[in-house]
């Protein structure tokens, strides 16, 4: 069967997007427009529907027989009534987000108001010349959109199955050291994290941080609490939620003094048959003292 | 893939084949000079499902059909009757079609497969209602005619079960099981094609081959439907979308009210349009409406103006075929009128191509018995250019009547051109008098006093004096002073004048005025 299935915890994590989605655009509802992986049942746009009209789609399919799970996107889309709101694009999303168009040479329509990228890999991994391709086509995407100078919310799921090489540690270095030099101590913080067994807790911090970083010329970012869960096949999934609310142009930008404790310090949801559960991975929290100056 | 490659000689050893791959070639790609047509086949399709649901679930008003032109790919969908297990096998079958002539649009069986001719492959899922299963084929166009060509390059053949196994498949899914529903998707339109991914091509074509209803915004739109549905056993419409947008028949503006009536066989009686009980009659061999244009002269709208003909409410050709085959004389005034020809008896079928019919008896029978609508068509128009001409002569002279008066009344006629406006109201009531039965309602009493008014002004002209006392310019004799002698040479100069000049009397008037001029400026000089 070539349908893909989802678990309960997975739809818990779109109800919850719905609820952000409601929260952002309460006053345009109708009107959004979307750019996503929805794969070809298409869960998230059914559940979400109400609010957009346009859906630009991303389905690469299976290579060899690519155009399957398009053609079963399209039929989805048909059969809810949606067709004439779908753009399907076609093709890799990191690709078509470097690009700006499809394999066919459709162009990507923007900006658009919610960006789901949910992907059935890990965030993180760089191609044989280094390249680090996914994080490069989230800078793009977020280049294009500020260009329209556009808010948007930033949906964004992954697995574990990353191909660190060292990346991770070296965030949670250059965090403690720009916290050290705005005069925060969060080396028990980031300690706690590199030593914790679970991948997610370190995820946690790394995803919003590279967001922030890759952002940070143009928007501010707005992080809600992760989600992890079980996905299907017993996957390992993470879920972040990023409002990017456009900010004047800096061309230095750095994630601030705020965005970084809070981001260390905010807890994440751990959904379980599709019931949430706050958790804190037992990490002690980084404490800001009102004495702490920022070097300037 | 398999590589076996049959040559003649061993096939007669091992099992007789009769098609070999390369008709794939010819009727896929040789059927459809216009590629357009491609796409009405999938929508003929379509349409024969939702008439097939219509049937199962009585529904009369059911099922949409949706277009969507996604790049590179075209996209039809229905959500009528769906095909099962063996139905999407036998979708390979070339030629082979369940449906009777006469029950549903399509029946050759051929032109399911023509989207091969236009796409990379043809990829058809559908679910049938109340079997919890999907199923798609995907039918491997390009890699299927590569493999022909190939094998013809060389000079070898492969036997047209082996082509087509070769290069289809046929997958099963689960699918919700009140669903029912046939999805074709186009995909990867080729590049001698790629005309067919313009939505305004598109819109244009479907808005007029397919059987979408009448434009609300069409005046008549209701009275035709209404009429179409009473007389034409299988007229029907489906709602059809492109790209979300709901396509409707187009219409043209400045039209008449509609007309309509029946194309009989020989010896048929005629049923009337009011008469009900239809069972005594034999059925007609098509239903025609129409509707003049209001103006004068054809239409301007070149692609849409004229008569359709259309089976099962399908267009067949253009609007040059009836212009062609019906219209013996004045085939121009055919785009006077625009309406269409429902075809009604079964035997006339439209050709593969859909351009025109096929050539048998009934198609004979339309032409002869169709002549009846050019005829018909022609006499309106006659009338109507008729009573153009009769209205225009009256208008016409209501002007020449209603100036001369005026002129009149102001003592503005010079007596040396009053023959001649006599003359201009005589001719202009003359015209009226010519073509005053022919005038349009609400016309003829206005043809009729404008006669009278037009002779009253003869017979005033006649007895008036004018001209003596008008501005001073033409009585020059006594502006001048002028002795008995000298009048007396001019009365004879002017006489002359109007007599050479009799048939053009501006010019006589203009030289009359020049030469009061020349008088004027002369003797008032020789006096000062």
């Amino acid at each position: 069967m070539a349908r893909d299935i989802f678990t309960q915890n997975k739809q818990k994590v779109r109800q919850m997007d719905l609820r952000l989605i409601e929260r952002y655009f309460k006053d345009r509802k109708g009107d959004l427009r979307y750019l996503g992986l929805p794969a070809s049942t298409m869960m998230d746009i059914l559940l979400w529907r109400s609010y957009f009209k346009h859906f630009s789609a991303v389905e690469r399919g299976r290579q060899g027989e690519e155009y399957r799970y398009q053609h079963d996107l399209m039929l989805t889309a048909m059969q809810h009534g949606l067709a004439d709101r779908l753009e399907l694009l076609r093709g890799d999303m990191d690709e078509i987000l470097l690009r700006g168009r499809d394999d066919f040479s459709n162009s990507v329509l923007y900006p658009f108001d919610v960006v789901s990228l949910d992907y059935s890999g890990g965030l993180i991994y760089k191609n044989s010349s280094g390249r680090a391709k996914r994080a490069e086509s989230i800078g793009n995407l977020l280049r294009e959109q500020a260009m329209r100078n556009h808010n948007f919310l930033l949906l964004l799921s992954c697995n574990l199955d990353n191909e660190d090489q060292g990346e991770i540690r070296a965030v949670f270095s250059d965090i403690e050291r720009d916290l050290g030099k705005l005069g925060i101590n969060a080396s028990q913080t980031i300690q706690a994290y590199l030593s914790h067994e679970l991948e997610e807790a370190r995820l946690k911090v790394y995803v919003p941080y590279l967001v922030g970083t890759l952002s940070a010329r143009w928007y501010q970012c707005e992080h809600s609490k992760p989600i992890f869960y079980q996905g299907n096949h017993d996957t390992r999934m993470m879920h972040f939620s990023i409002f990017l609310k456009r900010t004047a142009e800096y061309v230095a930008g750095k994630p601030s003094r705020q965005t970084l404790v809070h981001i260390l310090n905010l807890p994440a949801f751990h959904c379980v048959d599709g019931k949430l559960q706050e958790t804190d991975f037992g990490i002690p929290e980084v404490v800001v003292e009102p004495t702490s100056q920022p070097i300037q | 893939m398999s590589n076996q490659v049959y040559q003649p000689e061993e096939i007669v050893l091992q099992r007789e084949e009769y098609a070999y791959g390369f008709i794939i070639e010819v009727l896929t790609q040789g059927l459809y000079p216009n590629k357009l047509h491609v796409i009405r086949e999938y929508i003929q399709n379509a349409y024969d499902a939702i008439l097939a649901w219509r049937r199962v679930s009585g529904v009369s008003d059911y099922g949409r059909i949706d277009t969507k032109i996604s790049p590179p790919s075209i996209f039809i969908y229905d959500d009528g009757v769906g095909m099962d297990r063996a139905k999407i096998n036998q979708y390979r079958y070339v030629g082979y079609s369940e449906k009777r002539t006469g029950e549903g649009v399509g029946f050759r069986g051929i032109g399911k497969l023509s989207g091969i001719s236009v796409a990379e492959k043809l990829i058809v899922t559908s679910s049938p209602l109340g079997v919890a299963e999907r199923y798609r084929l995907v039918f491997n166009a390009n890699e299927m005619l590569s493999h022909v060509l190939a094998l013809k390059s060389e000079g070898k053949n492969i036997p047209l079960n082996e082509l087509i196994q070769t290069h289809t498949t046929v997958t099963t899914d689960d699918e919700a099981q009140d669903r029912h529903y046939t999805m074709v998707e186009l995909y990867n339109i080729r590049d001698d094609s790629k005309f067919l991914l313009s939505e305004d091509e598109l819109r244009v074509y479907l808005s007029m081959n397919a059987p979408v209803d009448f434009d609300p915004e069409f005046p008549y739109s209701s009275t035709v439907d209404t009429a179409l549905r009473n007389y034409v056993p299988d007229y029907d419409t489906a709602a059809l979308y492109l790209n979300g947008g709901r396509l409707f028949k187009p219409y043209l503006e400045d039209l008449k009210a509609p007309q309509m009536d029946f194309v009989w066989g020989d010896g048929e009686q005629s049923r009337q349009m009011d008469d009900d009980e239809e069972e005594n009659h034999p059925e007609p061999l098509a239903f025609y409406w129409y509707c003049e244009h209001a103006k004068k002269g054809q239409l301007e709208d070149r692609l849409r103006r004229g008569l359709f003909y259309r089976v099962k409410n399908f267009a067949v050709g253009t609007n040059q075929l009836p212009r062609i085959a019906l219209w013996r004389s004045t085939p121009e005034r055919s785009f006077y009128f625009f309406g269409e020809i429902h075809i009604c008896d079964p035997d006339i079928v439209p050709s593969s191509q859909r351009d025109d019919f096929e050539q048998n008896e009934a198609r004979e029978r339309l032409h002869a018995r169709g002549v009846q609508i050019s005829r018909t068509l022609n006499r309106i128009a006659e009338g109507s250019s008729d009573q153009r001409r009769s209205k225009e002569f009256i208008l016409e002279a209501e002007r020449v009547v209603g100036d001369v008066q005026a002129e009149l009344e102001s003592n503005q006629i010079p007596r040396e051109v009053k023959f001649d406006k006599m003359f201009s109201i005589r001719t202009a009531v003359e015209n009226v008098r010519k073509r005053l039965h022919k005038a349009p309602e609400g016309f003829r009493e206005r043809g009729e006093e404008i006669m009278e008014k037009g002779d009253q002004l003869i017979k005033r002209l006649e007895g008036a004096e004018v001209g003596e006392t008008s501005t001073g310019i033409y009585d020059i004799k006594q502006t001048l002073k002028l002795g008995a002698e000298a009048s007396r040479v001019y009365e004879i100069i002017v006489a002359c004048l109007k007599d050479e000049f009799s048939d053009e009397p501006e010019l006589y008037e203009r030289l009359v005025r020049r030469i009061h001029t020349a008088l004027e400026e002369r003797m008032g000089k020789d006096e000062g």
